[in-house]
């Protein structure tokens, strides 16, 4: 019996969130969406659905999967490319093989979520996520709240309230000559210090996102819930810049969570139930095909010659 | 392992400290802020530093006038003007004599906390714009006492 499960996200940033999209001189520029509100079109900070499937959910979800299928350094690049990032399209002869994505939808909750494509067929995923919306005025009237989650009729800040630029530093090693053969540095080059920097929405803005899955199964619940588990306890990060402190995300489930455990649980046991099953279909659809049997004409000519 | 939730009364909780503290302010209110601002001005006009070149006058009460707003945005008007006097090097018993800074002091002790913290964020988000007014005020009133020396 199939559900529609609705998950409904509170993220607030306890970090600078540089998801980026574009550059204006030498100044990196958050990415941004037009937003039609009663003052007129604005464009407000946002964080793409592309990037918070990716990070909350495919990303951990496969890493995981991968280590729980003991699958860790035995794929090849595609079929980790598959599992991580989706697959390419690589073959010219595309299939319809209905059997393989019954057995694919059967064994694996998580891909059944974020389809893929093997090298000779596209798997369509179920989820459809929202993308992060800034808890401002402008995005008052678009925010994913389920009902009971309702706004105070006070304005909210506004989303320029937090967009804030940062700068870095790049140091070069030229003036400690005692730390390094100083003849092999060219006499002529001046110092190669650099200064970047950027737009950030500031620590302490909140997005609100979420996530539905139209006719799934607690499996799949399962699944997500897992992920997003598994992305919180690594770090929770979105956008660039992680390596400087950037991206932190504390995230909450607006509403019950009744069953989540549960799901959380079927979906473990059911992937360490089915893992021979699981390494058996990676191998076969990526496995070489057999070269076709050459037709007649082509038989009948290589005889000739 | 789970994410933790918030319910609709922890919702409305946090989103409480979301509101926008530069409420929609009515336009009497809007008024009487960017008055105070030019009153504010007019008084460090005269209580400029000696020390200072009085050429750079309107550079630094702008100057003055931005930094304090940037470390006082909880809208402490009393540490706000101590920053600016301090900022254009006033003399403590000039500023505490000056009738005009007396009156400002004891206007904005009695408005609210709304009040004050948008009387700092408008000098802080408009600082040009309280300088032209300022400035504007300052020749009228040098103009004034010019007529009445006549």
């Amino acid at each position: 019996m199939s559900e529609h499960y609705s998950i409904r996200l509170w993220s607030e940033a306890l970090s600078p969130i540089t998801h980026m999209k574009g550059v204006e001189g030498n100044e990196a520029l958050i990415a941004r969406q037009p937003i039609d509100t009663p003052a007129g079109k604005r464009w407000v900070p946002f964080l793409s659905g592309n990037a918070l499937r990716h990070r909350l959910i495919r990303e951990p979800g496969a890493l995981w999967l991968i280590e729980m299928l003991r699958l860790k350094g035995e794929l090849t690049l595609k079929q980790f490319n598959f599992l991580n990032h989706g697959g390419n399209l690589t073959e010219s002869t595309g299939r319809e093989d209905t059997a393989r994505i019954a057995e694919m939808q059967e064994l694996f909750p998580l891909l059944r979520l974020l389809g893929g494509s093997l090298p000779d067929q596209i798997l369509k995923g179920s989820l459809l996520p929202w993308p992060g919306m800034l808890l401002c005025e402008e995005n008052r009237q678009r925010l994913p709240l389920s009902d009971g989650f309702e706004l105070p009729v006070e304005s909210l800040r506004p989303a320029e309230h937090y967009v804030e630029g940062f700068q870095y530093t790049r140091g070069d090693g030229a003036k400690r000559p005692d730390w390094y053969d100083h003849e092999t540095r060219d006499p002529d080059a001046k110092s190669n210090l650099m200064i970047f920097s950027g737009q950030q929405v500031i620590a302490g803005a909140v997005f609100i996102h979420g996530f539905d899955i139209p006719h799934g199964s607690e499996l799949e619940l399962g699944a997500l819930l897992h992920s997003l588990s598994l992305w919180q306890e690594t770090g929770g990060t979105i956008g660039g810049m992680g390596a400087r402190g950037h991206g932190r995300l504390n995230t909450h489930i607006l509403g019950a969570a009744a069953g989540h455990a549960d799901a959380v649980a079927g979906y473990v046991e059911h992937v360490a139930a089915n893992a021979e099953r699981c390494r058996q279909w990676i191998a076969a659809v990526f496995a070489a095909k057999e070269p076709k049997p050459k037709s007649k004409k082509a038989a009948a000519e290589a005889s000739d010659a | 392992m789970s994410i933790p939730v918030i319910d609709t009364t922890e919702f409305r909780r946090r989103v409480a400290g979301l509101i926008d503290p530069n409420r929609k302010t009515g336009a009497a209110e809007e008024a009487s802020v960017k008055e105070e601002a030019k009153q504010l001005c007019l008084a460090l006009c005269e209580l400029f530093g000696e020390s200072l070149d009085r050429m750079t006058l309107w550079d630094r009460i702008g100057t003055a006038l931005s930094t304090a707003s940037a470390k006082c945005d909880d809208g402490d008007t009393d540490r706000f003007a101590s920053l600016c006097l301090e900022h254009i090097k006033a003399d403590s018993a000039a500023a505490a004599r000056h009738e005009g800074f007396a009156n400002w002091v004891v206007a904005m002790a009695g408005r609210d906390d709304s009040y004050r913290q948008a009387f700092v964020r408008h000098c802080g988000i408009k600082t040009p714009i309280v300088l032209v007014h300022a400035r504007h005020a300052w020749e009228q009133k040098k103009a004034t006492k010019k007529g009445g020396a006549k």
